[in-house]
């Protein structure tokens, strides 16, 4: 009788109460590591947004910079997405405070070359002032390239 | 019965033969249209005290045909403040800077970069056709402006867009 309940006891009922068991344990993990990941997340950074830049923050006097993404989709030839330029980086390029002048005439194109990441947030290429998206690995644009070819003194006209 | 057969299929023949033409006469014209140029305007931005009083700054985001993207920076004294022809003063050299980038279906397509003017002017401008080859779509032009405070002895900002408009490249 005995060494029938041991045998019994290494059988498929033993070993589907074991299956039981990891699978409480599994789970118990599992929401441990979900409840983990929410107090992070809420006590935390929250998560980084990636898009479009909305119609609605166009604005007669400007952009509203508070309803852009984290990061901005950024075209390539052929109108393709080709990754994603950091919000505050286009905000910046865009604001000259930076800069100690009176500078001198000319262009200064390099101030504006913008990283261009992917989801991951791994750079995969630049955006170039006049050049556009040039890939990780080609060759940077020349200086010349870069420069502007239309600055204009506009007199009365310049006002297209 | 055959005749009255044939008046019954003639409107959908004609619809069959019309519907093409008129949608193909529709896409035509669509395609013909010339692109427009839009403007955001002159807007005042800065009024700072400089060497010699007063002084108005105002800026403009412009989209010329075809996806040229520009900026301009106007300085200018009292009343009128945004006037091209009453009121200007001329900016030294390297007062006036000015920066336009342009945006494809609100997605980021280039920009210019900072140019400074290199002479004495009362508007200045950066433009660059630089999104081209992208397709039929919505563009528009944010433009950045950089005005020289003497006393401050550092650069103040400017900043508009320009309304979207269609345009194939």
């Amino acid at each position: 009788m005995l060494v029938k309940r041991r045998i019994i006891g290494h059988g498929p009922r033993a070993s589907s109460s074991k299956r039981r068991v990891l699978l409480f344990a599994a789970s118990l993990i599992g929401a441990c590591a979900v409840a983990g990941g929410l107090v992070a997340s809420t006590a935390g950074s929250s998560p980084v947004t990636f898009g479009r830049i909305p119609a609605s923050a166009q604005t007669a006097t400007g952009m509203d910079w508070s309803l852009l993404p984290d990061y901005v989709s950024t075209v390539g030839p052929g109108g393709v997405v080709v990754g994603y330029v950091a919000k505050q980086a286009l905000e910046d390029s865009l604001q000259p405070a930076h800069l100690t002048g009176p500078l001198n005439g000319g262009s200064y194109s390099e101030l504006t070359v913008l990283p261009v990441y992917n989801r991951q947030l791994q750079q995969v290429g630049n955006m170039y002032p006049n050049v556009g998206y040039v890939p990780l690995g080609d060759p940077a644009p020349t200086e010349q390239q870069m420069t502007p070819t239309t600055m204009v003194d506009g007199g009365a006209n310049g006002n297209n | 019965m055959n005749l009255f057969r044939k008046l019954k299929r003639r409107p959908r023949r004609i619809f069959r033969v019309a519907l093409p033409l008129v949608v193909a006469a529709a896409s035509v014209m669509i395609l013909v249209l010339p692109a427009q140029a839009v403007n955001s305007g002159y807007l005042l931005q800065e009024q700072i005290q400089e060497y010699s009083g007063e002084v108005n700054f105002c800026g403009e985001a412009a989209l010329l045909a075809t996806a040229n993207f520009r900026s301009w920076a106007l300085s200018n004294t009292y009343n009128n403040p945004c006037s091209l022809t009453s009121n200007t003063w001329s900016s030294p050299a390297g007062y006036l800077g000015v920066n336009a980038y342009g945006e494809f279906n609100g997605s980021y397509c280039g920009q210019t970069g900072w140019a400074y003017n290199a002479s004495s002017t009362y508007n200045f401008g950066v433009g660059e056709v630089m999104c081209s080859g992208k397709g039929c779509g919505v563009f528009t032009t944010a433009a950045g402006q950089a005005f020289w405070n003497y006393y401050a002895d550092e650069y103040y900002g400017g900043y508009e867009t320009s309304p979207s408009q269609n345009y194939c490249t």
